[in-house]
């Protein structure tokens, strides 16, 4: 079992390095500019403004989450192999699945405060557009709801990592393990488009759906479209199942991920 | 303490590279407290010794024990300390996060950390640098401070890749000197160097390596032919007649 003292002692490591990295100060720079850019935006559009502001807003904070995850999460432990910086860690009393985790938990930190940053943000910018503007154009917003969609959100990005350092571990190099998480990206985003064009009683159709398995259908846990409506939760259960599934996967991902460099020779 | 046993490595072919016999049946062990100097030419395999000791590759054949256990168990690295070729740490840490790092993955208390960094980076001359970041410092720093981190849990057992690569004279004398003062404390001491000066001066005994084969173990003067004998030429000697 992992002693959580290492694994947190890596994780704040990580966490300080990455914090200090001016390629990130840069990249929430750019998205908080990106996010107050809202208010310009909001007059491209003469009617249903909450829901195009919500929707900017929201792909601003995505963006910037897969901007941290493809530009610097993909390279953090190729960059320890290379530099050997990994030597200095694994001389102290950490193992292989202790070393994965403590990166694991360092760029899930620095995730989680970039996610909070815009989203705090990008509820202020909800909140003093629609004080700006005539109730007409912009109704309702909800909290719970903005909540609710922020978590999915930054769930389905953690699972992104999850899979990110699978891959750093099956594979040397910051470039391969790019390509590997953006086409492993790229299948979790067309494959219910694809699921739902085929007979799901036919071969390809079951096919697909143990498919989903290993590629997650993100779109469950995206709820942007009740930011700014009055719609509620139905199926709450589901929801919650949703984000149980998801969670259990970045756990059974995270594991092999962690047994995987167990097996590696750092040459 | 330490001990191979018919330990064989071979680096597998990558892109571009052959693959590489590093260890071809290595035997050898080390007592505790003593001091062992590895040397052999670039290519011997003291580097591949050095990191299987540290679990960061595995033997294909063979058995390699520390304390009585396999290198793969992460405990017995509470008991050594390990000072790398070249110092590389994260570049956005400061010197005493680092310190704090390495100390909280032995389980150390804040106190102890703090005693211990006070001691260990006021003896390397690091201490009013202890807040700056590990990017501004300059190569011999980052030795020194490489230094730090191994020393910092007291351990048993310090195994040190070319602990001088990197200073400057000055430098040199104080880690030779330091080295003798953690012989005389009772730790033992493995390292690698390629300056038989270094190796002479602080090593009771010496392992030979030479492309992947052990070709003396034992007291620096049984490696002499007669008393006088400078240890570069015997080195030489025991080198030419491998080939």
């Amino acid at each position: 079992m992992p002693a959580w003292h290492r694994v947190s002692a890596l994780g704040r490591i990580i966490f300080l390095d990455g914090l200090r990295r001016h390629a990130l100060v840069g990249l929430v720079l750019l998205s908080l500019a990106a996010e107050v850019s809202g208010f310009l935006f909001m007059d491209f559009f003469g009617r249903d403004i909450g829901r195009a502001s919500s929707d900017f807003l929201f792909s601003v904070i995505w963006a910037g989450g897969l901007m941290f995850l493809f530009f610097h999460a993909v390279q953090v432990i190729s960059w320890d192999e290379e530099r050997k910086v990994i030597y200095t860690i694994l001389s102290r009393p950490l193992s292989r699945a202790e070393y994965v985790l403590g990166v694991f938990t360092g760029l899930l930190a620095l995730l989680i405060g970039l996610q909070l940053l815009l989203g705090t943000a990008g509820y202020a910018t909800l909140l003093v557009i629609k004080h700006s503007l005539a109730t007409f154009y912009f109704q309702h917003l909800s909290l719970a709801h903005y909540l609710l969609t922020w978590a999915g959100l930054a769930v389905m990005q953690t699972a992104l990592l999850a899979v990110i350092m699978l891959f750093s571990g099956m594979v040397r190099g910051g470039f391969p393990v790019l390509l590997l998480s953006v086409a492993y990206y790229g299948i979790c985003a067309g494959l219910p488009v694809v699921r739902d064009s085929v007979d799901a009683h036919s071969a390809a159709g079951y096919l697909l759906q143990i498919l989903t398995a290993l590629f997650p259908d993100f779109s469950r846990l995206d709820f942007k479209d009740m930011v700014v409506s009055n719609l509620s939760v139905t199926h709450g259960m589901q929801v919650w199942m949703n984000f149980g599934l998801v969670l259990l996967y970045i756990g059974i991902v995270t594991g092999f991920a962690s047994r995987i460099y167990a097996r590696r020779d750092l040459q | 303490m330490l001990r191979f046993e018919q330990v064989h490595k071979t680096y597998a072919r990558q892109l571009g590279q052959p693959a590489h016999v590093a260890l071809k049946g290595v035997d050898f062990e080390m007592q505790p407290g003593e001091t062992l100097g590895l040397i052999g030419p670039n290519g011997a395999g003291k580097s591949t010794c050095i990191r299987l000791l540290l679990d960061f590759i595995r033997p294909d054949r063979g058995t390699i024990r520390i304390f009585g256990q396999p290198p793969q168990t992460p405990d017995i690295r509470h008991r050594i300390g390990y000072l790398p070729e070249i110092a590389n740490f994260p570049q956005n840490v400061s010197c005493m996060e680092m310190v704090r790092f390495a100390g909280q993955t032995c389980r150390m208390s804040r106190n102890e950390i703090a005693t211990a960094a006070d001691k260990w980076l006021t003896r390397l001359g690091l201490w009013p640098e202890r807040n700056r970041l590990l990017r501004g410092f300059s190569k011999g720093m980052q030795q020194r401070a490489s230094f730090a981190l191994a020393l910092i849990h007291d351990p048993e057992l310090l195994i040190l890749d070319e602990p001088m690569s990197g200073l400057d004279p000055l430098g040199r004398v104080d880690i030779v000197n330091l080295i003798r003062e953690l012989r005389q404390a009772g730790k033992s001491v493995l390292f690698c160097s390629h300056l038989l000066d270094d190796i002479e001066r602080i090593a009771e005994k010496v392992l030979v390596l030479n492309r992947g084969n052990v070709l003396f173990q034992g007291p620096i003067p049984e490696l002499r032919q007669h008393e006088n004998e400078p240890l570069e030429t015997a080195f030489m000697r025991l080198i030419r007649g491998d080939m």
